[in-house]
Parts: structure tokens; C-alpha cells; sequence
């Protein structure tokens, strides 16, 4: 073989040994005809929709934790634990009703606290892989803080925050605007005698006797009311099966008064010298004091008896005198048609008192007034009656 | 210098033209070969970016959904994912996607197993 033809047979050598070496390292790199982007792809599939969806799932765990405790707190009048102003029992689903006052106490729930309280500890029961803390709430929104999360998988790892910050449709600081309602019930009505009259001028709508589905209106002599109060803002939260409750918080107040109430209904008839005087009975009175008088000025005056009769004129000269009597309050029915002088009966809901004083004159006009006993306090007189 | 027959030119000549047409025919198969892979690889990566995308789309409907107060169970989500479906270029992942109470109640993606329900009032479609 001559010099050219031994150069060419190299040159086809040559030509398929890079043709091999060109093979071999497009299958071994990966510039070659793999699929673009397998990595980015298998990161995106394998880590970042993993982390999407588990973002979601606990998303949807957190809402109906925070359903639950909305519903729990609203049916325990905002309270985890029993009030310190103690409970009374409820009806229907509701076993007790937690007081938010008696007497001169105020027992509001503190929400920020026991929402934080119990989410801690729902959150550790339903997600406990996961670590969440700080809990609180801000308008409609329930905000926590969670530790970063990562999700791992053969192509890489996908770091993520986990904060949770879930728009509910209902916001807790609702408390706020039932405590401040709650207030302006119980100083405007605790006092008064007609309290369901006052409770029904001064509540809002969404204010319902004991039941928000059958209203049931308490009795007159009922001082300790219970509501149920439907979210002011008509808040809903998630109750099963694709169904959405407007919570509905129960509420209980305590509107025993402070002070002995004024006497009302007040009647005096005339008959042998003697004035029957009737009046309507106060179930909270411990007893009450009958003032009677000549002075015809007190016929415009109510008010503590003390402040009534302070500007009644003393001197003898004036001929005017001041008398009262102690009468008790008698807590069941007596009440015979011949009735005996300066004793006091109870016939149905009023009571009747027969006074007989000698000192006083058949014909002369004189000026009574009743005033109830609590505590040995005196409650004012609410107007003076003429015989 | 040995100077060459007419049959060695000859040879030489037919060697010449046998890598030429070797060659050629070599390179027609390479490119072939190469052509073939890349419009494979290029049709993968789209398959998968369009189904990374489904999914992601799916997703952001459930989120949407769960933000909206629909009751999604956490443990469906998976399945809601996975069965979600492509109809008229739209993601349907449930009965929420549906928006006239035709396709709500014909369920053309036929992902609902006919649970869907159309609520006239609304105009919603609900999943029974």
C-alpha cells in the first residue's frame, strides 16, 4: 500500500474512533438528548408542590381548630374554666352558663388569653408534628407562628415558612363590642324595677332571651338573664359538612341591684279613720318603711325620705309632723277578707297594709309614701300619695 | 519516488468515495438519530411542565376554595389533585369550578362523579 492510501484508512480510523469518543461523552454528559429542565421539574413536583400542599392541609386543619374553639368559647360565654362569678344552669345543648357579674363583680372573659390557650393546646393535639405558638387574632384574621419546614426529597431539600395567617370571616375582638353592651345593660337596668322592660328598650336585636332559635322571655321576678347573642357582624364558622354557623354566644348577667328599688303602684283608700294602703311587692326587699305626714309640700318631693323631709319646716308653730313604720315582706300568700289593723298581707303579687294611728285625724289630709329596706338601706321614695 | 499503477489510482479512488458516502450515510444517521431525541425530550419537558402546572393550578383552586370556607377534608386533598382535569383549557378540581348549571350538573371534566349540584340563588355549584 503506497503513503496516501495508508493515510487515508488512518483518517477513517481516525473519523470513527471521534465518532465513538463523541458517543460516549454526549451519553455521559448531560448536554445530550435528556429531557430539559428533569431536575428543575423533579424539584418543583418532588419539593415545592409537596410543600404547597402541605401548606394547604395544615391550612385547612388550623380552620377548623379555630372553628372549634370560636363555637367552644361562644357556648362558655368566652370562658376555658368555670367564671369566678360562677355559673348557673343552662337549658338545651348548653349545660352551664358562666356569669360575666354579680353583685358589684365584673367576671369578662379575657379572649386573647384563653383563644391563645386553646389553640396551644388543640394545635398540639390535631397537628402534633408541627410547632406553632404565639397565637392571636387581629380583626378577622387568626395569626400563629410556626417553626420553618422543609421538605426533602432525593433532587434537593425545600426550605419554607410556616406562619399561618387565616382570614376566619370572624373576629374575636367581637367580645369586646358584647362586653361593652353588657355593661350598658347591666348600669342601665341593674337598679330598675321593670327590668325586662328596660332590657327590652336598651339590648340590641341580636340580643335574645335564653335561646336565639325559640326566645324564651324570662319571668318579671328573674334577675339572673341569660341571652343568647348572635355574632353582631353576623360571623360564620365552619360546622360540619360544607355548612357555615353564625355563632352565637351565651351570655349570662346578673341584674340583682345593688340598692333597695323604689316602691311602686302605691294606693291609699280611706275607710273608718283607718288608710289601706296597697302597693306592689318586691321579691328582693327585706322589708319596708311606710312615712307618712301632713306637710303638703311633700306632695312634689321624692327622693331619700331623709333629703325629703330635711326642708320640712320643725317649729311647733307649723303644726307639721313626720311619723313611719317598719313593715316586713312577707314571702307567701296570706291574705283573709277581714283584715286586721297595722298587720300587712300578701294577696297575689300586692301587698296590703291596714293603718290604724290614733293621731290621726279623719278629716284631715295627709301624704304617704313607701320606700323598701335592703341591707337596712332605705330606697327613695318615688312619690307621696295623698288619702 | 514509486509512481502508482492505474488500478492503485483507482483503488485509491473508490476508497476516496466509499468514506465520503460512508461518511454521509453516518452523519444522515446521527442527525436522524439526534433530531428524533430532542423533539422527544422537548415534547417531555412540555408534558411535564404542563402537568407540574395542572397540578399547581389545582392546587391554588383548592386554596381559593378553602379560603372561600368550602369544607375540603385535608386527607382528600391528594386524591382532589390527582383527579383534577383539564376541560376547555380550564383546571376542574371539583364541583366549585363549574360556573353554569349545565356543566355543573354534566360534569364534562368528569371528576365529580355527578355529586354536583347547581344552587340557582347563587349561582354557585356546590358539591352535594
Amino acid at each position: 500500500m503506497n503513503k496516501k492510501a495508508t493515510m487515508i484508512h488512518w483518517i477513517i480510523l481516525g473519523v470513527l474512533i471521534a465518532l465513538g469518543v463523541f458517543f460516549l461523552a454526549s451519553k455521559w454528559s448531560n448536554v445530550g438528548i435528556e429531557v430539559k429542565g428533569q431536575w428543575q421539574l423533579d424539584f418543583l413536583e418532588q419539593n415545592y408542590l409537596e410543600a404547597k400542599k402541605e401548606q394547604l392541609k395544615t391550612e385547612i386543619v388550623a380552620r377548623e381548630i379555630v372553628s372549634e374553639i370560636a363555637l367552644k368559647l361562644a357556648s362558655q360565654s368566652g370562658f376555658i374554666e368555670d367564671s369566678p362569678c360562677g355559673k348557673v344552669s343552662g337549658s338545651g345543648p348548653v349545660l352551664d352558663y358562666n356569669l360575666w357579674n354579680k353583685a358589684e363583680e365584673n367576671c369578662f372573659p379575657d379572649i386573647i388569653k384563653n383563644v391563645a390557650e386553646l389553640a396551644d393546646q388543640k394545635f398540639k393535639e390535631k397537628l402534633p408534628q408541627k410547632e406553632y405558638s404565639d397565637f392571636k387574632f387581629k380583626n378577622n384574621f387568626f395569626l400563629a407562628t410556626g417553626k420553618n419546614q422543609a421538605t426533602v426529597s432525593k433532587v434537593g431539600t425545600y426550605g419554607y415558612n410556616s406562619d399561618l395567617a387565616l382570614n376566619l370571616g370572624y373576629s374575636f375582638e367581637e367580645y369586646d363590642l358584647l362586653k361593652s353592651q353588657a355593661q350598658i345593660l347591666i348600669n342601665s337596668c341593674k337598679n330598675q324595677k321593670e327590668l325586662l322592660s328596660c332590657l327590652d328598650q336598651q339590648k340590641q336585636v341580636y340580643w335574645h332571651y335564653s335561646s336565639c332559635e325559640k326566645e324564651q322571655k324570662p319571668s318579671s321576678a328573674e334577675r339572673i338573664i341569660s341571652f343568647c347573642v348572635e355574632s353582631p357582624n353576623l360571623g360564620t364558622v365552619q360546622a360540619g359538612n360544607n355548612s357555615k354557623k353564625i355563632i352565637q354566644y351565651h351570655i349570662v348577667l346578673d341584674f340583682t341591684p345593688g340598692q333597695a328599688l323604689a316602691v311602686t303602684g302605691i294606693k291609699v283608700a280611706k275607710s273608718n279613720g283607718k288608710h289601706q294602703i296597697t302597693f306592689e311587692q318586691d321579691t328582693l326587699a327585706e322589708g319596708y318603711r311606710l312615712h307618712y305626714t301632713n306637710w303638703p309640700e311633700v306632695a312634689s318631693k321624692s327622693g331619700l325620705s331623709a333629703d325629703v323631709f330635711s326642708n320640712m319646716p320643725s317649729a311647733e308653730g307649723f303644726g307639721y309632723f313626720h311619723q313611719s313604720v317598719e313593715l316586713s315582706n312577707p314571702q307567701t300568700d296570706n291574705c283573709p277578707s277581714e283584715k286586721q289593723s297595722n298587720t300587712i298581707y300578701l294577696c297575689g303579687k300586692e301587698l296590703i297594709y291596714l293603718l290604724e294611728d290614733n293621731t290621726l285625724d279623719k278629716d284631715k289630709e295627709y301624704w304617704f309614701g313607701l320606700a323598701s329596706v335592703k341591707e337596712r338601706k332605705e330606697s327613695e321614695i318615688a312619690a307621696f300619695i295623698q288619702n | 519516488m514509486k509512481s502508482l499503477g492505474k488500478k492503485g489510482m483507482m483503488d485509491d479512488l473508490f476508497d476516496f468515495f466509499y468514506t465520503i458516502i460512508a461518511g454521509l450515510f453516518l452523519l444522515f444517521f446521527i442527525s436522524l438519530a439526534l433530531t428524533g431525541g430532542i423533539a422527544e425530550s422537548q415534547q417531555k419537558s412540555i408534558d411535564q411542565i404542563a402537568g407540574f402546572h395542572q397540578k399547581d393550578i389545582a392546587l391554588n383552586h383548592l386554596a381559593v376554595q378553602v379560603e372561600e370556607g368550602t369544607n375540603i377534608p385535608a386527607e382528600e386533598v391528594d386524591s382532589l389533585i390527582a383527579e383534577s382535569n383539564l376541560w376547555k383549557e380550564k383546571v376542574i378540581t371539583g364541583c366549585w369550578d363549574y360556573q353554569s348549571s349545565t356543566d355543573c350538573l354534566t360534569d364534562p371534566a368528569q371528576i365529580t362523579k355527578g355529586l354536583c349540584n347547581w344552587v340557582e340563588e347563587e349561582e354557585v355549584c356546590f358539591r352535594k
